[in-house]
């Protein structure tokens, strides 16, 4: 008979008796694990949002786990209510005023709640009491209070993290109350303003109708005006840019004015002279002027003279005309042209 | 047919049940054959250690050199625990036993039990007044399921350690810290449901292998064609069913 067959009760006992031992060792290891047999107490607690909660995450001091959360549930008051338990090794270390945080990291990387114990030593707070967390004003108070041994050398990242989280919380609240502000609600002195405000606007919307009609084309002339000043400017600037200026034009002894300074006065004499006769012309032509303002009467009679004249000799070489008999007796005149062309009639 | 389907589905249920009677009958009775279980458990179990040791240690630690190369890469290395108990425990273990028992066990089964047919040794036993049921299915299917759930402790066992194994070679790791991570994720209740679904699974492979081996009619050439439904039915069965007890177990 083959070995197999001989032996098989046995080769089958150990089989079944090794797959037994490993399966009770397993149970065993776990059972240990997991704190089956141990007396671990357990607390309340409350967060007003459950992100990052859930359940089995470690509790820890100061890094070292020292409990674990048991529950998560949703109470009367929409609070998150959960229970966690310590194990009983290290129920001594909470005491009364002791506080819970969570802490979660914002890129999903894990989260795990700590565990501050209070400052007052004494005996350990009963099963089932409740440890404000850190989410709630009651446990900021205590941490505020300096009641709450809180470690300040922990990691760096959470305690920048912990920053920002009260940052955005401060400025969540300060775009909350912006946005009322804004949309009337608050009744301070800038929700006044803003009132006041909304009832100026139709005045200043017609003043800038008014200074879009008229004040615009007056400021247009202006900017023309500015830009020729602008215009001289430039001229002028150029005529500054070198370093000594206009001084050495002025200062040239073989210039203009520099001779007309240094001519024992010719030419001055000359320009006065010049002036002299111009006043006594323009005297003249003013003489001239008032003699002919003195005429205009005669010579308006005379023009009208002229011109009933003018019509009465029509009307005889109209009559002249129409006589048969005087019929071509006159010898009409051939038309001469001006030698000088006329200055109209000239192409430019 | 869909009336012959439905009647096959109808026939199967009855014979089920009829299997499951007299296999609580066999365990209350004081007056079991031990030799025939004992000799399904030889074939079954043991024979099958081998080949089970040698997947589970490939599996274990292909699956840790793909969780150590890619996991680092979210900052979630340590969730490599977690995966080992998951697709270990509570996945690949059962059903990769179970795929490997009906290829095996299960169309030995339906040839056994069809060439027996084929040779009217059915015949003599009834005709001695011995249920075939109960002296041929029933020891074979509580062999099966036997085998299933202790070839299913193999296979988690030696899938652990043979990512140990690996783990070592690729950054050592003390056995202690090893055992301390993966006791840190695995739970009592991974453990039931692992054995949850070797139960099932083997109940599955003994129940439609017998059921084919005993549809034989006459004809030898009948057999290979009962094994092969066999083991068809198998695997369809098992996936089906480890899908129904992953989603309850979720629930």
């Amino acid at each position: 008979m083959k070995f197999k067959f001989r032996f098989a009760e046995q080769i089958v006992g150990v089989f079944v008796l090794i797959s037994l031992i490993l399966v009770c060792m397993a149970l065993i290891l776990i059972g240990i694990n997991k704190r089956w047999l141990r007396e671990d107490l357990y607390y309340l607690s409350s967060f007003p949002s459950a992100t990052g909660l859930r359940t089995g995450m470690s509790i820890t001091l100061r890094g070292f786990k020292i409990g674990e959360l048991q529950s998560i549930e949703l109470g009367e008051d929409n609070m998150i209510g959960v229970s966690f338990v310590v194990y009983e090794e290290y129920i001594n270390r909470v005491v009364k005023n002791s506080v819970i945080e969570l802490q979660a990291n914002p890129l999903g990387l894990g989260a795990q709640i700590v565990f501050y114990p209070g400052i007052e030593k004494g005996n350990p707070l009963q099963e089932g009491s409740f440890i404000y967390s850190t989410a709630v004003p009651e446990g900021r108070r205590l941490i505020k209070d300096g009641l709450v041994d809180k470690d300040s050398s922990g990691d760096i990242i959470v305690k920048i993290l912990n920053d920002a989280d009260e940052m955005v919380l401060s400025l969540n609240s300060l775009l909350i109350t912006l946005d009322e502000t804004l949309l009337g609600y608050n009744p301070g002195p800038v929700g006044q303003i803003l009132d006041g405000l909304g009832d100026v606007m139709p005045g200043i919307s017609g003043v800038l109708g008014d200074v879009q009609n008229r004040t615009l084309p007056g400021v247009e002339a202006v900017l023309a005006d500015l830009k020729k000043i602008s215009m001289s400017m430039v001229l002028l600037a150029r005529e500054l840019e070198t370093v000594e200026g206009l001084v050495p034009k002025i200062l040239d002894p073989e210039g203009s004015i520099a001779t007309f300074l240094n001519d024992d006065n010719q030419l001055f004499n000359q320009v006065y002279g010049i002036l002299d006769e111009l006043q006594k012309s323009m005297g003249q032509v003013r003489e001239l002027m008032t003699y002919l303002n003195g005429l205009s009467p005669e010579i308006s009679s005379l023009v009208e003279g002229t011109g009933a004249t003018i019509d009465e000799a029509e009307k005889v070489l109209q009559g002249l005309k129409n006589n048969p008999l005087l019929r071509g007796g006159i010898e009409e005149e051939s038309p001469q042209d001006s030698v000088a062309a006329p200055i109209r009639d000239g192409e430019f | 047919m869909v009336i012959s389907y439905v009647k096959s589905i109808s026939y199967m249920s009855g014979y089920f049940f009829y299997l499951t009677r007299k296999t609580l009958k066999f365990l209350l009775s004081g007056k079991q054959d031990k030799k025939v279980l004992i000799l399904q458990l030889l074939f079954t179990g043991v024979e099958a250690l081998p080949i089970i040791s040698l997947i589970s240690l490939g599996i274990g630690g292909v699956i840790i050199v793909q969780g150590v190369a890619i996991l680092p890469q979210f900052g979630q290395g340590e969730m490599v625990y977690d995966i080992l108990v998951l697709i270990i425990v509570r996945e690949l273990g059962p059903v990769l036993t179970a795929l490997i028992l009906a290829a095996r066990s299960g169309t030995a089964i339906t040839t056994e039990l069809g060439n027996m047919i084929v040779s009217h040794e059915i015949e003599a036993y009834e005709s001695v007044g011995i249920d075939p049921v109960s002296y041929l299915a029933v020891p074979r299917l509580l062999g099966l399921v036997a085998s299933m759930i202790l070839l299913n402790v193999y296979f988690d066992i030696f899938g652990l350690f043979g990512s140990f194994v690996v783990t070592s070679m690729m950054n050592p790791i003390p056995l202690k810290e090893y055992l301390e991570n993966l006791l840190q994720v695995l739970t009592a209740w991974d453990l039931f449901i692992s054995f949850l679904k070797s139960f099932v699974f083997g109940y599955i492979i003994a129940v439609v292998s017998t059921y084919h081996g005993f549809r034989v009619n006459h004809a030898i050439t009948e057999v290979p064609v009962a094994a092969i439904k066999s083991i068809g039915n198998c695997f369809s069965y098992i996936i089906i069913a480890d899908a129904i007890i992953t989603v309850i177990s979720r629930l």
